[in-house]
């Protein structure tokens, strides 16, 4: 079949069933929320960010009364790790913000989005499996600062030696298993997503390293 | 006010370029809901760049990556819902126009277009617009050159795909003319 005939009925046939949308219709779509998997995952880390500001508020709030303020220590991990939020939000928000140029040509937007796309999910898989050993890190700490500190016995000494050693085994037990939870999870979010983006580039490309 | 003028140019501008993004979701959306879905989709995105939009770049090109880079990146999305099958979608395309002859023709090329890849079909929706190579890579950002050699595969695949079934509907003159026509971008 010739490709002036395919073109001829394609024309044709775009004549005849473009249908022209009414200004209110399109004005009504502009109100509507993007469905776009960048915009949605922006909604999504804002989501985020709401959820844990108010639950590490009540949650510090609480350490800071009750049982007479004497579990303040733990207000303050908690107000640490809010903040270590912050600043995981703002990266992560600012990855999200240089993923796509729309009115870039085709190949270089699709470049950049799987570069950003994979910078986010690294950081997001570190940011995610370290957050285990911080968090566990940070309580230990705090727990020997209030209990085994003052007056440390040869016997209470061992004890603690092992406590420590199998706390830490754990601890590394527990990052590990949390590292490949989170990789199958992002890959079943994004996996498809990105392979799908990888294919069309490779084919953008593939002529280009031949020619 | 500023806002009503803003809002009263874009209108134009999509009105003016509607049969764009309707032909680019026709192209990417997998039911009728998947095109309507895609085609809010392209109008949300066009009205966030608009306020950057200069009058430099040509405003097809300006619109056809837009829709584009929409369709392309979402892929993932509508990969998940209900695939309509080629049937379906010359159904949906032509039910207002039911004439078997022509419906004919049009599956055939939907079939055919929908069984090559996202980005030959940028390509060849491209090519059937006569967009010149210079303005597929100022939309694609993919080499003449490059452009080209996938352009003479897809021919192929089409030929191939279609052939058998379909033959020419129109007189050798027309061809000719046809064929003169488009010299310059092939």
């Amino acid at each position: 079949m010739e490709i002036e005939t395919l073109k001829e009925i394609w024309i044709a046939t775009n004549k005849e069933e473009s249908q022209a949308s009414s200004d209110r219709e399109i004005l009504e779509m502009l109100h509507a929320k993007s469905n776009g998997l960048i915009a949605r995952m922006k909604r999504n880390l804002l989501l985020e960010l709401m959820l844990v500001i108010v639950s590490f508020s009540g949650v510090t709030l609480y350490y800071f009364t009750a049982f007479n303020g004497r579990l303040r220590q733990v207000a303050w991990v908690y107000i640490l790790l809010a903040l270590a939020f912050v600043i995981y939000y703002y990266h992560k928000n600012k990855l999200l913000k240089e993923m796509q140029c729309i009115t870039c040509r085709v190949r270089s937007n699709l470049q950049m989005q799987v570069r950003k796309l994979e910078q986010y999910l690294r950081f997001y898989l570190f940011a995610g499996t370290l957050m285990v050993p911080i968090l566990m890190i940070l309580f230990f700490v705090m727990f020997m600062v209030r209990h085994w500190w003052p007056g440390l016995s040869q016997m209470h000494l061992n004890s603690s030696l092992f406590a420590t050693l199998a706390y830490f085994l754990i601890m590394i037990g527990l990052t590990v298993l949390t590292w490949f939870v989170n990789k199958w999870y992002l890959n079943c979010l994004y996996g498809c997503h990105i392979r799908n983006l990888k294919s069309v580039l490779e084919e953008m490309n593939e002529e280009e390293t031949e020619l | 006010m500023a806002q009503d003028q803003l809002q009263q140019r874009f209108l134009q501008l999509v009105s003016e370029n509607t049969g764009i993004i309707q032909k680019v979701c026709r192209l990417y959306g997998h039911s009728s809901e998947d095109m309507q879905d895609l085609f809010q989709e392209i109008i949300i995105q066009i009205w966030k760049a608009f306020p950057k939009f200069r009058s430099e770049s040509k405003q097809s090109t300006w619109m056809y990556r837009i829709a584009l880079n929409t369709a392309i990146s979402n892929l993932r999305k509508r990969q998940r819902s209900p695939h309509i099958t080629v049937p379906d979608l010359a159904l949906i395309l032509s039910a207002e126009h039911f004439d078997h002859e022509k419906d004919e023709k049009r599956q055939l090329l939907y079939e055919a277009i929908s069984r090559l890849s996202e980005l030959e079909k940028a390509i060849v929706m491209l090519y059937l617009e006569e967009k010149s190579y210079e303005e597929m890579e100022e939309i694609l950002g993919i080499g003449q050159g490059n452009l080209r050699v996938k352009m003479n595969r897809i021919k192929e695949k089409l030929r191939k795909d279609i052939h058998p079934q379909f033959q020419p509907a129109v007189s050798p003159g027309k061809k000719l003319v046809t064929a003169e026509k488009n010299k310059d971008i092939s």
